[in-house]
């Protein structure tokens, strides 16, 4: 612009030379237009200043926001950084820490499971993640050791039922040679085997049974004292358990419970045998309750503790869910055992008692609905069972008993626990039993030859009691075998109800046969008899 | 009886004399022949010699029904007849010799005889 102005004053100056008339209009014209173009340049190069001025201010604030964007993105950037390495403790903590904690814990209830690493994160979704997962762990663990514990449990029952089975064959096998020979070094041999066969049986029987089998033998209705005379034969310090029976009717255990408490009663008697002195005996007494019987087991050993009792008492119960991988190593397998025999049959066993010789008491309760009674006539009690205290009354005479059926104390009736209460029950004084029994008891009656079958015109001879004269008598009603008996009751004096003892037998036999000798000395020296011959 | 036999046995025959197999005397066979010796039974017993005692006071019986009755091995008997001998409750008498007992051919004519009857 000054430039061409410039340019303009140069030609004006040429042109002074001569001036034109023209001139002056031109000039003036051109000096407007001059003007007037200066004046629109001016215009111009204001607006275009204006424009850049603004274009500037609108450049330094984007700079001014750019910046400070650039500064929150940074920071915004370090706290990302500094949350991710949060997240990855927390993570690391999780796989590291927690999760192995937790795996522990669900075998071993005592260890912890630590919490979270940063607290700040509590409740928020990385917590509750890492709380789902370990949930999830939680559940997977324990669905896989239940599994496998079954597993383990199936292979157990299959490879005990197997065995067990092996081992009643052998019992069966030793026993008929028991009967076989009675050589005394043989005889003594087969009595050891059989022991230890027993003690084998009842171990594969008990590691069955805890694995979820049944005992595995099915037994008929047996004598209480059998029962547990059977389960005492099955522990290896039999010899110090001394079995006393308070019954005082010949009380029965069901068929199906009988295996399942002779099992119990033999694991319970094997841990107090176990855990007391070898000098020490372990008593058990068979008692009748109100509503059933119990067996009781005390021994004199170092007692339990308070979380051995727990732990007896939790398994004892047979609602605690059984694992194998409890039970520790050794495995304590006999409460636990119990446990499972208590839950499917429905008699109960407690340890928790005081116990009277500072051992333990251990108390099995039968209930009245797994209790009959047994007619020992029919179905005695083998000869190692505790004798039940015997009073007359509860004795049954067998004859009456099959002459009149109602007279037995029938099994169906001891389903009632009021029939347990009552002993006198069996003999009460419509029945024939009580009557004749009397004559039954071994301890006041005539001695005489057990018979499996009934003897009723012996039992007429009881009942009318006759001197020894009458056994002469050629319409006596005994039979041949009857008179065997006879033989040895000959001396009964009068009255059946009376007691009779061997040394009136002897008396009277003595008079009888001192009477005689005199007699034929009497008659030998008689003359006048010696002529009649 | 015969039920009980096929019937698989509760108690074990070892419990009757507590694993003794050899008896305090050797004297005893199959046939001997017991008989209680009278007076009371002395308090402590086990219950097997107490069942053995008492089953002997009802009259004589060999070691072999004694064995039947008890359902117990005749080996096992043996120990408790040693024993309740040696204890005076039972008496033990040889088994009759064969030259006092009865001639068999007059026993088979005997029971001809009740035969033709029947």
């Amino acid at each position: 612009m000054v430039a061409a102005r410039r340019r303009y004053l140069t030609s004006e100056e040429r042109w002074m030379t001569h001036i034109p008339e023209w001139l002056p209009f031109l000039v003036a014209t051109l000096t407007t237009g001059g003007l007037l173009a200066v004046g629109r340049l001016l215009q111009r190069t204001r607006r275009t200043l204006r424009a850049v001025g603004a274009e500037r201010d609108t450049a330094a604030a984007a700079r001014r926001n750019a910046e400070s964007e650039r500064d929150a993105a940074v920071r915004r950037s370090a706290e990302l950084d500094a949350a991710g390495a949060e997240l990855l403790a927390e993570t690391r903590h999780l796989v590291e820490e927690r999760m192995p904690r937790l795996v522990t814990h669900l075998a071993h209830q005592h260890v912890a499971v630590p919490g979270l690493k940063h607290p700040a994160l509590a409740g928020q979704e990385v917590d509750r993640l890492h709380r789902a997962a370990l949930e999830r762990l939680s559940a997977a663990v324990v669905a896989e050791r239940d599994r496998v514990d079954q597993a383990a449990q199936a292979v157990m029952r299959g490879a005990t039922t197997v065995i067990q089975a092996q081992s009643y064959r052998l019992q069966s096998r030793i026993e008929r040679m028991q009967h076989r020979y009675d050589n005394a070094d043989l005889a003594a041999d087969l009595l050891e085997l059989d022991l230890l066969n027993e003690q084998n049986l009842r171990r594969v029987q008990a590691a069955g049974v805890l694995c979820g089998a049944t005992p595995g033998l099915t037994r008929s209705d047996s004598h209480l004292g059998d029962v547990v005379v059977g389960a005492q034969s099955r522990v290896p310090g039999y010899h110090r358990v001394q079995v006393t029976s308070q019954l005082d009717m010949p009380v029965a255990v069901v068929a199906r419970a009988v295996e399942p408490i002779a099992v119990t009663v033999s694991e319970l008697l094997a841990n107090a045998v176990h855990h007391s002195h070898g000098t020490l005996s372990v008593d058990v007494s068979l008692h009748q309750a109100e509503s059933g019987a119990c067996v009781v087991i005390d021994d004199a050993g170092v007692g339990m503790h308070r979380d051995e009792i727990e732990f007896a008492t939790r398994m004892l119960s047979g609602q605690h869910p059984l694992l194998l991988s409890e039970l520790g190593d050794p495995p304590r397998s006999g409460f636990a055992t119990i446990g499972r025999l208590v839950r499917q049959h429905g008699f109960s066993v407690s340890v928790d008692k005081p116990a009277p010789y500072g051992g333990v008491r251990a108390v099995v309760f039968i209930p009245g609905h797994l209790l009959t009674v047994l007619d020992q006539e029919t179905r005695p009690m083998s000869a190692m069972a505790p004798p039940v205290d015997r009073r007359p009354v509860a004795e049954p005479r067998p004859s009456a008993a099959l002459d009149a059926p109602a007279a037995l104390a029938e099994p169906a009736a001891l389903d009632a626990p009021a029939a347990l209460a009552e002993p006198a029950a069996a003999g009460e004084p419509g029945a024939p039993g009580p009557v004749a029994s009397p004559a039954e008891d071994p301890a006041v009656s005539l001695p005489r030859r057990r018979r499996r079958r009934p003897a009723a015109p012996n039992r007429v001879d009881h009942a009318n009691p006759t001197n020894h004269v009458n056994h002469a008598n050629p319409t006596n009603q005994g039979t041949q075998v009857d008179k065997l008996d006879q033989v040895d009751q000959a001396a009964a004096p009068e009255g059946a109800a009376e007691p009779e003892n061997p040394e009136d037998t002897r008396a009277t036999w003595a008079a009888f046969q001192s009477g005689t000798a005199s007699g034929r000395a009497a008659a030998e020296h008689d003359p006048a008899n010696g002529a009649a011959e | 009886m015969s039920g009980r036999r096929s019937e698989r046995r509760l108690v074990p025959a070892y419990m009757a004399t507590g694993g003794r197999a050899a008896p305090s005397r050797n004297t005893f066979d199959r046939l001997t022949l017991l008989s209680a010796a009278g007076g009371p039974l002395p308090g402590r017993l086990a219950p097997a010699q107490r069942r053995l005692a008492e089953l002997v006071n009802g009259g004589p019986l060999s070691l072999a029904e004694a064995a039947a009755y008890l359902v117990l091995p005749v080996s096992v008997v043996r120990v408790l007849v040693a024993d309740l001998v040696d204890l005076g409750v039972l008496h033990a008498r040889a088994p009759v010799p064969r030259a006092e007992q009865h001639d068999p051919r007059l026993l088979e004519r005997v029971l001809s005889g009740l035969r033709a009857i029947r």
